[in-house]
């Protein structure tokens, strides 16, 4: 009568290892018998599961080596807060030809740069560059300034990348301001030295496209 | 090197912000008071170094996004991997890679692709003290995710009709992802710019 009772514990014991090793056995006499067809194994499989469920890996396709200013700008352009301040400048008229807008993140931080692209080689660009030579250049401030408090958005810098060219040399002259600096002349509360003191800008040849 | 024309254009712009008067100083890099003409690349600030470097980046930003509406218009997976090669960082461009990969149905090839897209919005997140971090920053990856798969199966599945078998594949996987993004309650202003129609 006592058999039972430590046979029991011995049956689980094995029947948990079988578990546990994946229950990759073959089907039993008692299976057999009872006529059941085995059941199928079930494997999860990617048709099976949404992707955004699944645990993101490194390949080594992601080991190569890259250099520090494609790591540094090589996150996904916010498209969202660029045509944002893309309308506010066509609507204060400042979207002129041979200007670009792009927000660019800078990975590894919070930060994003609102990066204005001039091109200074053709007569259209030239009235873009007069345009934003203009007196009162409220307007265009206030249309950067957009962004202050978006969500969308976190703009620490603002970023002007100038493209000309001088007998057959191309040059990019690139001027930073603090976003906040922009803000505050848009509000009309930034004195120019103070603004003027703020910049930080380079001139460099540039490689032919 | 010759400068004569491009410096002007600079000072046009410097004239916007500061005036006339300060004209002289920005002709005469390295003279200012407060801002200054040290190499960019050189600050020890990282945003003033992608400042320096960003003029680079939006030449392969407009190269990689030509690539991309290439291969979404022709359908052409090899378009959106020399995308992908020129600005191998870029994680939107890994989803729309794999976005493609799904419609043509090599699942085993759009799982990688999106893992790697997953992979990179993940570690682009900046280290911090846990405690110091905002619930959005601590998700940023997980969002910038889950928006990124989202923007790329929406713009992958227009390229195809409807009834096509790519498209059922797309949508199918959209409504999953949408549906599980919305359980990130303070996405929900984002996620009133996607179109949940095609979901039953």
């Amino acid at each position: 009568m006592r058999r039972p009772v430590v046979l029991l514990p011995a049956a689980l014991i094995v029947a948990l290892a079988l578990a546990a090793c994946g229950g990759d056995k073959a089907p039993s006499a008692a299976d057999e018998a009872s006529g059941s067809p085995p059941a199928a194994p079930v494997q999860l499989t990617a048709t099976q599961l949404p992707f955004v469920l699944s645990t993101p890996v490194a390949t080594p396709a992601l080991a190569q080596p890259i250099a520090a200013a494609d790591r540094l700008l090589g996150g996904t352009p916010n498209h969202r807060a660029a045509t944002l301040v893309r309308n506010q400048l066509k609507a204060a008229g400042y979207l002129l030809p041979g200007i670009e807008v792009y927000v660019l993140p800078v990975s590894g931080s919070y930060e994003e740069l609102l990066v204005l692209e001039i091109a200074a080689t053709s007569q259209t660009s030239g009235d873009a560059v007069s345009a934003l030579d203009a007196d009162d250049s409220t307007a265009f401030f206030k249309a950067l300034a957009v962004l202050e408090f978006s969500e969308i958005a976190n703009v620490t810098r603002v970023v002007f990348n100038i493209h000309g060219e001088d007998a057959g040399v191309r040059s990019v002259a690139t001027i930073v301001f603090p976003y906040s600096a922009v803000t505050a002349a848009a509000r009309g509360e930034q004195a120019s030295d103070e603004l003027f003191a703020q910049l930080q800008f380079e001139i460099r040849p540039e490689a032919a496209p | 090197m010759k400068l004569r024309l491009l410096l002007p254009i600079a000072a046009s712009l410097a004239i916007l912000t500061a005036g006339c008067d300060e004209l002289d100083l920005l002709l005469e890099p390295g003279s200012g008071s407060g801002g200054g003409s040290a190499p960019l690349s050189s600050s020890s600030d990282p945003a003033i170094q992608a400042a320096g470097a960003s003029s680079g980046a939006v030449n392969k930003v407009q190269k990689a996004d030509a690539l991309l509406q290439k291969g979404l218009k022709e359908r052409d997976p090899g378009a959106l991997r020399d995308a992908v090669e020129l600005r191998p960082q870029d994680p939107s461009l890994r989803y729309h890679q794999g976005a493609m990969l799904l419609a043509i149905g090599n699942i085993s090839e759009a799982q990688r692709a999106f893992d790697e897209g997953a992979y990179l919005s993940k570690a682009m997140e900046p280290p911090g003290e846990e405690d110091t971090l905002t619930r959005e920053e601590k998700q940023r990856g997980r969002t910038e995710t889950s928006l990124g798969w989202l923007d790329a199966l929406a713009s992958t599945k227009a390229q195809f009709p409807a009834d096509s078998p790519e498209w059922q594949r797309l949508n199918k996987e959209y409504c999953v992802t949408l549906k599980l993004t919305k359980e990130f309650e303070y996405l929900t202003v984002s996620l009133q710019l996607y179109d949940n129609s095609t979901c039953k």
